[in-house]
């Protein structure tokens, strides 16, 4: 680096930038830029391509943001879409919006609504999500919790708490939603391969094996394998091919 | 060399510890990913470990947790963690013979014994660090003599070099009451005949990991 001052980059309208260090970058509008971007605090209202990778240490979206590289930063907030074709570590992560991650997520407090799809493995100390999601690699957290709309998919779910339960919506939405939406759009459901933690909630579920000390099965399930240590407990109205204390 | 596959469970079970657990130490990076193993079984999948590389790293896991954070743990583990590399040794360091009494590193007698044999220094780089470090484990166990050790010091300052970049072990025997040392590398197997005793095998690798710890 040839000097250490960082200056601003603000971009109203359309322009484009071959990216570098910056302080605080603000999009309002529509930005490509060109290489890595670096810089303090990222604001975007609007749509930005990013053909390198990002570095911030903070990160708000409210608009688009397509990302072709990497993305580190310390804090992430996203009202809007973001697709990111590289990893994505973060510290802290809330979003509301519409995310595609092509290659894995780290973070340490992840907290998720609407839609998403993760490529890669996700894992985090702390996870809240709520909404449609497709995680295709392994979901490792301290606490999971997944409130699932519609039909999910996850690979592989590991932690110490896991809680998975079906999202309810606002009241509004649901009342709507028995006039005009199909009878079952908000019957959240989640397919897994197999769950391994310690205590372990599940309700809506399909599962082919789950596995830990504590497993209580809610109601909706469908597992394939249940081993457990320590406690098990179902509600009637569910279904589980095997059941093993180990 | 194929090597004795575990399965998750069996090694849940073997060590004590819980899903959430290993889990975690997935997370902070304590066992790479590169370790988990899958195979289809007819249960589907699932996840293997090699039995001994595991063992091994749970098992140090364990016995450093309460002393080290996680993140810490990382850090030791990461050098070792590219497959079958040596814990990097620093070779940056250097500490005053002063110094490594202090920092309870070696034993005043066992560093008596290093300089007599190998001449008076007051500066010790890292090679040297680690030599009388192996010397004062290797005497504090009582695996060793004086005259052992001494015998020791020579060959480990004379052969080590041959090593670079490898794994090897500090081996010692004693047949008849006559003791000799020997490095090899460590993926090696040996056989002696009935009458040798080994009495140690020590694995440079880990030792210079431990030392690594107690340098920072």
């Amino acid at each position: 680096m040839q000097s250490d001052i960082r200056y601003d980059l603000t971009i109203t309208g359309n322009g484009s930038s071959s990216g570098g260090v910056f302080k605080n970058v603000k999009i309002i509008g529509d930005a490509k830029i060109d290489s890595d971007l670096d810089c303090l605090a990222f604001r975007c209202s609007g749509t930005t391509e990013i053909t390198g990778n990002m570095k911030s240490t903070s990160c708000h979206i409210i608009g688009e943001v397509y990302l072709k590289g990497h993305l580190e930063t310390g804090e992430a907030k996203i009202t809007g879409i973001m697709d990111i074709d590289g990893n994505v570590k973060t510290k802290e992560m809330k979003s509301n919006g519409e995310i595609r991650i092509r290659g894995g997520l780290a973070g340490e407090d992840v907290n998720l609504e609407g839609m998403f799809a993760i490529k890669g493995n996700c894992e985090a100390e702390i996870l809240h999500m709520k909404g449609v999601f497709t995680i295709d690699g392994l979901l490792n957290a301290g606490s999971v919790e997944l409130k699932t709309h519609s039909k999910c998919r996850i690979k592989e779910i590991g932690g110490e708490k896991i809680d998975v339960r079906r999202g309810t919506g606002s009241v509004l939405k649901r009342l709507l939603g028995t006039f005009y939406l199909p009878s079952d759009f908000f019957e959240g459901v989640l397919h897994v391969d197999t769950i391994e933690g310690d205590d372990i909630y599940v309700e809506h579920t399909s599962a082919k094996v789950i596995r830990g000390a504590n497993v209580v099965i809610g109601p909706g399930c469908r597992i394939g394998h249940v081993e457990y240590a320590n406690r098990f407990e179902k509600t009637d109205g569910s279904n589980i091919g095997k059941l093993t204390q180990v | 060399m194929e090597q004795e596959l575990i399965s998750k469970k069996e090694l849940l079970e073997l060590t004590g510890i819980s899903y959430g657990q290993l889990y975690r130490w997935k997370r902070k990076k304590l066992i790479p990913e590169d370790w988990f193993i899958r195979k289809s079984t007819f249960t589907g999948q699932e996840t293997f470990f090699r039995k001994q590389q595991i063992l091994d790293r749970i098992n140090k896991i364990k016995e450093l947790k309460d002393d080290y954070s996680l993140d810490e743990l990382a850090d030791l583990f990461l050098s070792s963690n590219e497959s079958s590399a040596v814990p990097s040794p620093n070779p940056k360091i250097a500490l005053q013979k002063e110094e490594l009494i202090k920092r309870n590193i070696v034993s005043e007698m066992t560093l008596n014994l290093y300089l007599q044999q190998m001449g008076d220094r007051t500066v010790f780089p890292y090679q040297q660090i680690l030599c009388v470090y192996l010397l004062e484990t290797l005497l504090k166990t009582g695996e060793l003599s004086l005259d052992e050790g001494k015998m020791m010091l020579q060959t480990f300052e004379e052969h080590y070099k041959k090593f670079e970049g490898k794994k090897c072990d500090l081996i010692v025997t004693r047949k008849m009451g006559v003791s000799s040392i020997m490095l090899v590398s460590s993926s090696s197997e040996i056989h002696f005949d009935n009458g040798v005793k080994i009495v140690v095998r020590l694995d440079v690798a880990r030792c210079i990991e431990e030392l690594n710890l107690k340098l920072k």
